[in-house]
């Protein structure tokens, strides 16, 4: 019969497409990263593009994990003139771009003062810079304020190739001479001189690199096992279904996770499955800020209430089997670090009912409205809401929860009238590896505004003043003291509340190992080069 | 005949001006600063006020429009504030992946409401009749997210016989882009064990489009049976002997075609809508899963686009169908010219 | 001459009951359609006394219990708890009373509108007054209704009342064209004509003898729509744009349980079936009614 041999033969082809190969003990790694939209070290923002930063260009210089940064690219650096506004970098010889060439004082001057002119992505922490070339090796760079903490902000400034973009800029653009300054092309393409070569790249969904064997650190076995052998290819996709990246995690599809959206069943399910790890990098330090300037919150008593009434082990009792809840203004593990009020961090009604008392808004709790707004989409963050919530809803206050999208969201915070009562936002330490980040930036007139500002209290000149001597400090124990005093004045005016200290955990099979070294900075775990691949073992656990 | 035709073209044409016309008046009403939500929170006043100036944000409304309407005609819809990229790329690197679904949605329902149709109007108040009123029932009560839920939880996730979500499976490298339907780039890149793989990505959320359909078109197709089941000539040839599948396939199904090409015609544009939802659940790369997504970001330009997109697509598929009822109903064509 | 009237009233009263008994005779001939009203009224009781009803009626309001955080289905809680441990249950029963609040207001503010327009447009026949009406509402059918709705949701912040606009601003003109095409052939009828020749003013032509012969098939839509008014409802809010968390609309309760799929498959399948429930109902009363009013319909 001619349609039973067809059909027959369609089922076959069938069942040989379902066998289809989803693993193989290839030198391959998937990782699941953030959407990287552009590749461009001027525009990527936040935390959101440093899987690509980290694996295709190198930076400036290199968070260290005692704090602080070390050589990279640049070998020394010192400041000039004695007042920390000119600094003068000496690059290190011999490192080349994925090109081939040379990187010299030409393509860093260049890359500087394109990453400030287009003024986006994490420029902002560095103020306004003018690069100049010095000779082949080095660079100086002019400050407009003393900054002895300059080069701690490098960690995030990523040198392109100066050649290599000219060649592809587009005219006309919105930069005169510079047309768009290749950012249309840097997009999608590479000019770097990172441990990663970039191969192909689909905005928001995929981009395919491959190890760069010339890169200038080299790719040395030391303090790996015999079978540890550096990752040849890497995948990076954008996958938003987490039931999706649980079946592939398991089933070998999947080699590392870094962008953490699991579930809380989810991450136990992981941590109690043996051919699976959790890596514990950097930490998130989940900030709860109060607008001063809409009420209620304007009230200072009233702010002090919510930090009172919040109850503080509801919603982080499943999370602490992960890692450490407390916090304050910055991260524990920072130098410098106090405990701030209130301790213990425990809901206390009482308190809380005490200062409502106090408030102007006493007398009529009915009418005040008290809005809390989240990312939309992120389920912790709405946790904490939602618990606040039904706490000051046991002292008459009405809290009203919203998760409006990104986009919004952000636009929202630009202003102190437009920002909600209260924003919840996980600060993970980047843009410099030290407190000076989370200090200077959140509680600086001159700071970085928007969402590390939605307080909008700057009214306390002994905090600015503070903040000013810290910036302009050389001497490490002198500037750790005055963090030391600044911490506690800070606290007194209740800006914000600090639920916990968020884990950020990378989901791996236990073929994958890495990272090399813990740094406390958004970026350096993602960089492949410190994770190794065991081709034995992974070819064990999946063909088995 | 042609007059028909053109005086149902230059119907559609005002109905899509007012169509741009009204989302247009609707995007630039209201609240929020469309420059900068280009350019983002970091940027400069200067830099804001310069791209306003560009976008003509800052002159009267018609003025506008017209700006508007002009780099409609030359292709330029403007620049998405989410993917920072021209829309119109965006529209071309999105809108094959739902086509592709849609097609494969409709020939599921075209062929399986067909068949029950037929079948439920032959076999008429017999339990296959009673089985098929109720699953229809159930198929218009559903939303389609329901539906993509279910069929994705049942089939995906509790027995494991069909694959998740997206159109390949994630590490698998997709075919060199022709068409950008992923079963035809596969065939003609020599791989067609990926054109298998994508085309068995599609199967469940096709189905879960093509449900609400196959009911809608299994009742409308088992109406239509019945009623021609009463006319005489069929009668006639019963008694004379004919094959039963000769009878239900040159003299039922013909005259019973017409409605059912009409109820596909308005299928296709909720076929669209649906995608919206579908697309979302089994994150498909898609043109609808691009409009929910600039819905939810307010993507201005995007927003905009994708309304007259489908508003378009609904016109020329009301016109299509027009069309061939007037072919297949020779009394449509009589009226049709009368008018 | 008060005699003479109340001798009318009652006639009439008796007619009106007679006229509905035999509707409800033909309705009762449809069990199924029986079974979708016995389980609509069920609903509609449930949701108007939900806060009595229910096992746990602070759970539709600001709650948490994340100790008792995603637990299946139990005696204590027929639905099992969603992601911040409140009852599923609970607030698929509070649900529901978003469900019908759009329905209800949707309907009130788009079905007016647009009987009066398609009226107008209707007895206007063939004049400019029926052109501008009919192109404008081509123009709001040019899309799918969803699209639109979405658009305009979109723009606006999200949240019940906005959605509850978009939709009924979106919904008006099927009404117009439903009204239109049934005034405009009843235009032309002997009675019209009759009254117009009579002197009878243009509106009491539209409105006591046209309208009322409409108003057979604009209720068996009114109940057909409330279905799809509903599910409109619930997908706005399954995409994000409708009833915001944490209050407990369906289609949002759908959207997050949708996360936790397949391990807490209840946070999303008893919301799911919630919608399909509510929807066949008004679906099967429709039909129901269509039935009813078919022998009348010319």
């Amino acid at each position: 019969m001619k349609t039973g041999r067809l059909i027959s033969m369609v089922m076959v082809l069938f069942v040989i497409g379902f066998c289809g190969l989803v693993w193989s003990a290839e030198n391959v790694a998937v990782i699941n990263g953030y959407p990287v939209i552009t590749a461009d070290p001027a525009i990527a923002s936040d935390w959101y593009d440093t899987e690509a930063m980290y694996n295709l260009y190198s930076p400036l210089v290199y968070p260290s994990p005692e704090g602080g940064v070390r050589a990279h690219l640049a070998t020394k650096w010192e400041a000039v003139g004695g007042d920390f506004t000119n600094w003068r970098f000496t690059l290190r010889q011999g490192v080349k771009f994925h090109s081939g060439n040379e990187l010299t004082a030409e393509d860093i001057a260049f890359s500087m003062t394109r990453f400030i002119t287009m003024g986006r992505g994490n420029s902002g922490p560095l103020g306004k810079v003018t690069a100049t070339v010095v000779d082949q090796y080095t660079v100086d760079f002019l400050l407009v304020k003393p900054s002895a903490l300059f080069p701690d902000t490098l960690a995030l400034f990523f040198p392109v190739e100066k050649a290599l973009v000219l060649a592809n800029v587009k005219t006309p653009g919105n930069y005169g001479d510079y047309g768009d300054y290749g950012e249309d092309w840097l997009a999608t393409h590479d000019a770097g001189t990172g441990p990663y070569v970039m191969t192909s790249h689909i905005p928001g969904q995929r981009l395919d690199a491959t190890r760069f064997v010339d890169y200038f650190e080299g790719w040395s076995d030391e303090g790996w096992g015999p079978d540890e052998v550096p990752i040849e290819q890497l995948i990076f996709i954008m996958e938003t279904d987490y039931t999706t990246l649980m079946t592939l995690l398991k089933s070998g599809g999947l080699d590392l996770e870094i962008n953490g959206g699991w579930t809380l069943p989810q991450l136990q399910e992981i941590q109690n499955d043996v051919n699976l790890d959790l890596a514990i990098v950097w930490a998130q330090n989940v900030t709860v800020w109060m607008n001063s300037k809409v009420p209620p919150t304007d009230d200072e008593h009233f702010r002090k209430a919510i930090l009172y009434a919040y109850d503080y082990e509801s919603v982080v009792g499943p999370w602490e089997a992960f890692g450490n809840g407390e916090t304050g203004i910055f991260l524990p593990n920072m130098p410098g670090y106090v405990p701030i009020e209130p301790q213990p961090r425990k809901q206390n009604l009482e308190k809380a009912r005490e200062e409502l008392a106090l408030s102007k808004y006493a007398d009529n709790l009915d009418d005040v409205k008290v809005l809390f707004h989240f990312c939309g989409g992120l389920d912790f963050e709405e946790d904490v809401g939602l618990q606040l919530q039904a706490d000051m809803a046991q002292l008459g206050v009405t809290v009203e929860v919203a998760g409006p999208p990104w986009p919004e969201y952000s636009a929202e915070c630009s202003a102190p009238g437009t920002t909600p009562n209260m924003t919840i936002f996980l600060f993970a330490p980047q843009a410099a590896p030290a407190a000076d980040y989370y200090t200077y930036s959140m509680f600086h007139p001159e700071g970085l505004g928007w969402i590390f500002e939605a307080h909008w209290f700057f009214e306390d000149l002994q905090i600015t003043n503070m903040l000013d001597s810290t910036r302009a400090e050389s001497n490490t124990p002198a500037r750790m003291l005055t963090y030391e005093l600044l911490q506690p004045l800070i606290a007194d005016h209740a800006l914000a509340f600090y639920p916990y200290q968020k884990p950020t955990l990378f989901a791996h099979p236990a073929y994958i190992a890495g990272p090399k070294e813990t740094i406390v900075f958004v970026g350096p775990s993602e960089n492949m080069r410190n994770w190794r691949i065991n081709l034995d073992l992974k070819e064990t656990l999946l063909g088995g | 005949m042609l007059t028909f035709i053109a005086k149902r073209l230059f119907q559609s044409l005002f109905v899509l001006f007012g169509l741009s016309v009204l989302i247009f008046v609707i995007a630039r009403v209201m609240p929020g600063d469309p420059a900068r939500a280009a350019l983002g929170h970091l940027a400069t006043e200067e830099q804001v006020e310069r791209v306003r100036e560009e976008m003509h944000l800052n002159d009267p409304l018609p003025v506008q429009y017209y700006h508007w309407l002009r780099n409609l005609v030359r292709g330029d819809l403007g620049k998405s504030s989410y993917t920072r990229r021209p829309v119109t790329t965006d529209l071309i690197q999105y809108i094959p992946a739902t086509f592709e679904l849609i097609l494969f949605a409709t020939l599921i329902s075209a062929i399986v409401g067909q068949v029950t149709g037929v079948l439920a109007g032959y076999f008429r108040n017999s339990w296959l009749d009673g089985l098929s009123r109720l699953v229809s029932y159930l198929g218009i009560a559903t939303p389609s997210f329901v539906v993509a839920i279910f069929l994705l939880f049942i089939f995906s996730q509790v027995l494991k016989l069909a694959p998740g979500v997206g159109r390949l499976p994630l590490i698998m490298t997709p075919p060199p882009r022709i068409t950008g339907f992923m079963t035809l780039d596969s065939l003609m890149a020599g791989r067609p064990d990926l054109a298998l793989t994508a085309l068995k990505h599609m199967i469940l959320p096709a189905i879960s489009l093509a449900v609400i359909h196959i009911a809608q078109e299994g009742r409308i197709t088992r109406t239509s049976i019945v009623e021609n089941m009463q006319k005489d000539y069929i009668t006639v040839h019963k008694v004379h002997g004919i094959r039963t599948s000769r009878l239900v396939f040159k003299y039922l199904l013909k005259p019973s075609i017409i409605p059912t090409v009409t109820v596909m015609g308005l299928d296709f544009a909720f076929l669209m809508s649906n995608a919206f939802l579908v697309e979302m659940v089994y994150m498909w790369p898609g043109f609808s899963r691009y409009a929910v997504t600039a819905m939810l970001n307010k993507d201005l330009n995007a927003i905009v686009a994708v309304v007259l997109v489908i508003g378009l697509t609904f016109s020329m598929v009301n016109l299509l169908v027009d069309i061939i009822t007037m072919f297949l109903d020779p009394t449509t064509r009589l009226r049709g010219e009368g008018s | 001459m008060r005699e003479q009237l109340k001798a009318d009233l009652l006639a009439t009263l008796k007619q009106k009951r007679r006229g509905f008994a035999k509707g409800w005779y033909k309705f009762s001939r449809n069990p199924i359609s029986v079974l979708g009203l016995v389980v609509l009224i069920l609903i509609v009781l449930a949701a108007i006394l939900a806060p009595y009803i229910t096992p746990y009626p602070g759970h539709a309001k600001p709650y948490t219990n994340f100790k008792n955080a995603g637990s299946p289905p139990s005696a204590t809680h027929f639905f099992g708890t969603d992601r911040v441990g409140r009852d599923i249950f609970s607030r698929v029963i509070f649900g529901y009373r978003f469900s019908l609040m759009i329905g209800v207001v949707v309907l009130s503010l788009g079905v007016a509108p647009g009987v009066i327009l398609g009226l107008i447009a209707g007895y206007y026949q063939g004049t400019w007054i029926e052109t501008v009406i009919m192109r404008i509402t081509d123009i709001f059918l040019a899309v799918p209704p969803l699209v639109l709705a979405l658009a305009i949701t979109a723009m606006l912040t999200p949240n019940l009342t906005n959605q509850m606009m978009a939709i009924a601003l979106v919904w008006w003109p099927w009404y117009s064209r439903l009204v239109f095409a049934l005034a405009s052939s009843l235009r032309n009828e002997y009675f019209v004509r009759e009254a117009e020749l009579t002197g009878a003013s243009k509106l009491h032509i539209m409105f006591k003898e046209i309208l009322p012969n409409c108003l057979a098939p604009v209720m068996t839509k009114i109940t057909l729509d409330m279905g799809i008014v509903i599910l409109l409802g619930a997908t706005l809010s399954f995409i994000g744009l409708g009833v915001q968390p944490p209050k407990p609309g369906l289609g949002t309760m759908v959207a997050e349980g949708a996360k936790r799929l397949p391990g807490e498959w209840w946070g999303t399948i008893f919301p799911a079936l919630a919608i399909v429930v509510v929807i066949l109902a008004f679906n099967l009363v429709g039909d129901g009614l269509r039935d009813v009013f078919a022998v009348e319909e010319v």
